[in-house]
C-alpha cells in the first residue's frame, strides 16, 4: 500500500525556498508615527450610529424581501417541463395514465384497442399540464368509465350475446375515447396560447 | 460603512425587486361582416360576449399580469382573440377578462381552461369550449355545441330551431326550452333537460343521474341510455309514442298502463314495451343497472 503525505517538504517547494531567504523584518524608510498619532487625535467623522440603523434596517428588511420572493418564484414555478418529468419518472402512480381494463367478456376487437392507445399517448403528454383539480377530475371519471366497463364485463359473462349489453359496453368504450380527447384537445390549445 | 455606500446598497437592493405585476386595460375594434366568425380563446378569468346590431366587433379586455399579451387579429369575414401567456404561466395563475360585443349573426367560437363564458344574443352556430369553467349560452336556430370537462354547461332556448350538443365529463350539462335536436352526454356528471318539441333527442350517460322533460310530436326519436345512473323521463301529455325500454339489472317503473316485464326467456333484465295512444314518436331507453322511470307527469 502507497502511502500520500499531507502537503510537501519546504526544501522541495522552490517558491518557499526563496521565501526563507528574505529578510525577517523589514525597517520603514521614515518614521510613520507621528501621522498615526495625529490621525488619532483628530475627532470622529464617522456618523453617530444611531443615524446608520434605519439604513441597516432597510436594508435587511429588502434583502429578506427579496428573498422571499425568489423563494415564492421558484416554488411557484416548477418549470414547464416538471409535470412530464414526474410522469416520465414514476408513471405507474398516476391512477388516470391507466387506460381502461376490458375483461375478458368484452369483445372489444385490436382495432379499437389500437386506437384507444395511439390517443392514450397524446393524453399522456398533455394530462401533466392540467389544472390540479381537472387531473383529479379527469382521474376520478377514469376509474368511474372502469367501473362502469368491469360491470358490464360481469354481466356479460352471464349473457354474452346481449345486445344491450354489447351496446352499453362500446359506448362505454367510446366515452373512454372521449375523455381522452377532450384532454388532448385542451393540450393543444393551451400550447398554441404560449 | 458610511451613509454614501448604505445609500448605494438599498438602491441596487431596490433595483433588484421585481415590479408589481400592472393590469392592461385594453380595447380594440373591428368592423366585419354581419356573419362574420369570431376565434376567442383564453386561459383564465372570463370571457363574455353579447350581441347588438351593429357590424362590429368591440373588444375590451383587462389582463392581470403585464406579462400576458392579447392578440387581435381581424378581417371582415374573421376575428381571432387570444390571451398568449409566457410560457411558465400556461396554467393561468393570472386572470384576463374579456368583453366583448359582436354582430347578431357572427359565428362564435369560444375556448377556454379554467374561465367562465356567458353568451348572450348570438344567433350565428356557437362552439363552446371550457375545460373547468362553466359554460352558458342561448339557442336561436343555428347549431351551438357546448363541451366541458367539470364545469357546467348551460344552454337556453329562445324559440328557435337550434341543434344542440352539451357534453360534459363531471359537470352538470342543463338544456331548457330546446325545440330543435338535443344531444345531451356526461360520464359523472348530470343531465338536466327540458325540451319543447324537438325531433332527435339523445341523452347518454355512464354514471350521472338523466332527468329529461319532453314534449313529444309526432316525429320525435328519443334514444337514452346509461350505464349506473338513474333516468327519469317525463312526457307532457297527450302522449302518443311507441316505447322500447330495457335494462339488464335496474329497476324500470312506468306511469302508465302497461308493466315491465322479465326477459328470463330471452336472456337477462327486464322490458317494457308498449305504444301509447296512437303512437308515431318512438322512445327507445336503455340501461346497465340504472333504475329507469316513464311518466307523463
Amino acid at each position: 500500500m502507497t502511502t500520500i503525505p499531507f502537503g510537501r517538504g519546504p526544501q522541495k517547494d522552490p517558491l518557499l525556498a526563496q521565501a526563507s531567504g528574505l529578510p525577517q523584518e523589514i525597517a520603514p524608510a521614515r518614521d510613520l508615527w507621528p501621522g498615526i498619532e495625529t490621525r488619532l487625535a483628530a475627532p470622529s467623522r464617522a456618523m453617530p450610529r444611531r443615524i446608520r440603523w434605519p439604513l441597516a434596517l432597510a436594508a435587511g428588511f429588502l434583502v429578506a424581501s427579496i428573498s422571499a420572493l425568489l423563494t415564492w418564484g421558484l416554488l411557484r414555478d416548477p418549470g414547464p417541463n416538471a409535470g412530464e418529468t414526474m410522469l416520465a419518472q414514476n408513471p405507474a402512480t398516476q391512477p388516470a395514465l391507466l387506460p381502461v381494463r376490458y375483461g375478458p367478456n368484452s369483445a372489444l376487437g385490436a382495432v379499437q384497442l389500437k386506437a384507444r392507445d395511439d390517443l392514450l399517448r397524446q393524453f399522456r403528454k398533455q394530462f401533466a399540464a392540467l389544472p390540479p383539480e381537472t387531473r383529479e377530475i379527469v382521474a376520478k371519471n377514469l376509474a368511474i368509465i372502469q367501473h362502469a366497463a368491469d360491470e358490464i364485463d360481469a354481466a356479460l359473462g352471464l349473457d354474452p350475446a346481449s345486445g344491450l349489453l354489447n351496446g352499453l359496453l362500446f359506448s362505454t368504450y367510446q366515452k373512454e375515447l372521449e375523455l381522452y380527447s377532450r384532454v388532448v384537445a385542451a393540450g393543444d390549445d393551451r400550447a398554441r396560447r404560449t | 460603512m458610511n451613509i454614501r455606500i448604505s445609500l448605494v446598497i438599498a438602491a441596487v437592493l431596490l433595483a433588484a425587486v421585481p415590479p408589481a405585476q400592472a393590469a392592461q386595460n385594453l380595447s380594440r375594434h373591428a368592423t366585419v361582416a354581419p356573419n362574420a366568425k369570431v376565434d376567442v380563446s383564453n386561459v383564465a378569468g372570463r370571457v363574455d360576449v353579447t350581441a347588438w346590431d351593429r357590424n362590429e366587433v368591440e373588444l375590451t379586455a383587462m389582463l392581470e399580469s403585464d406579462k400576458d399579451q392579447l392578440e387581435f387579429e381581424a378581417s371582415e369575414q374573421q376575428v381571432s382573440i387570444e390571451v398568449i401567456k409566457p410560457h411558465h404561466d400556461d396554467r393561468g395563475s393570472s386572470d384576463a377578462v374579456l368583453t366583448l360585443k359582436i354582430p347578431r349573426g357572427a359565428k362564435l367560437s369560444a375556448e377556454t381552461v379554467s374561465a367562465d363564458v356567458t353568451v348572450a344574443g348570438v344567433k350565428g352556430e356557437q362552439r363552446l369550449n371550457a375545460v373547468s369553467g362553466d359554460v352558458r349560452t342561448e339557442a336561436y336556430d343555428e347549431p351551438v355545441t357546448l363541451e366541458t370537462v367539470s364545469g357546467d354547461g348551460t344552454v337556453v332556448g329562445t324559440g328557435g330551431k337550434a341543434a344542440v350538443s352539451i357534453s360534459s365529463i363531471s359537470g352538470l350539462a342543463e338544456a331548457r326550452g330546446i325545440r330543435g335536436g338535443f344531444d345531451g352526454e356526461v360520464v359523472s356528471g348530470k343531465l338536466k333537460a327540458e325540451i319543447a318539441a324537438a325531433e332527435a333527442i339523445s341523452l347518454d350517460s355512464v354514471s350521472g343521474d338523466i332527468e329529461a322533460r319532453v314534449e313529444l310530436t309526432p316525429d320525435s326519436r328519443v334514444e337514452m341510455e346509461s350505464v349506473s345512473g338513474a333516468i327519469a323521463f317525463t312526457i307532457k301529455p297527450p302522449v302518443n309514442a311507441e316505447f322500447d325500454v330495457e335494462s339488464f339489472s335496474g329497476q324500470i317503473d312506468s306511469c302508465f298502463s302497461a308493466k315491465a316485464r322479465d326477459r328470463s326467456r330471452h336472456g337477462s333484465g327486464s322490458e317494457l314495451n308498449f305504444t301509447q295512444g296512437s303512437g308515431g314518436a318512438s322512445v327507445h331507453i336503455e340501461s346497465m343497472s340504472g333504475d329507469i322511470k316513464v311518466c307523463d307527469r
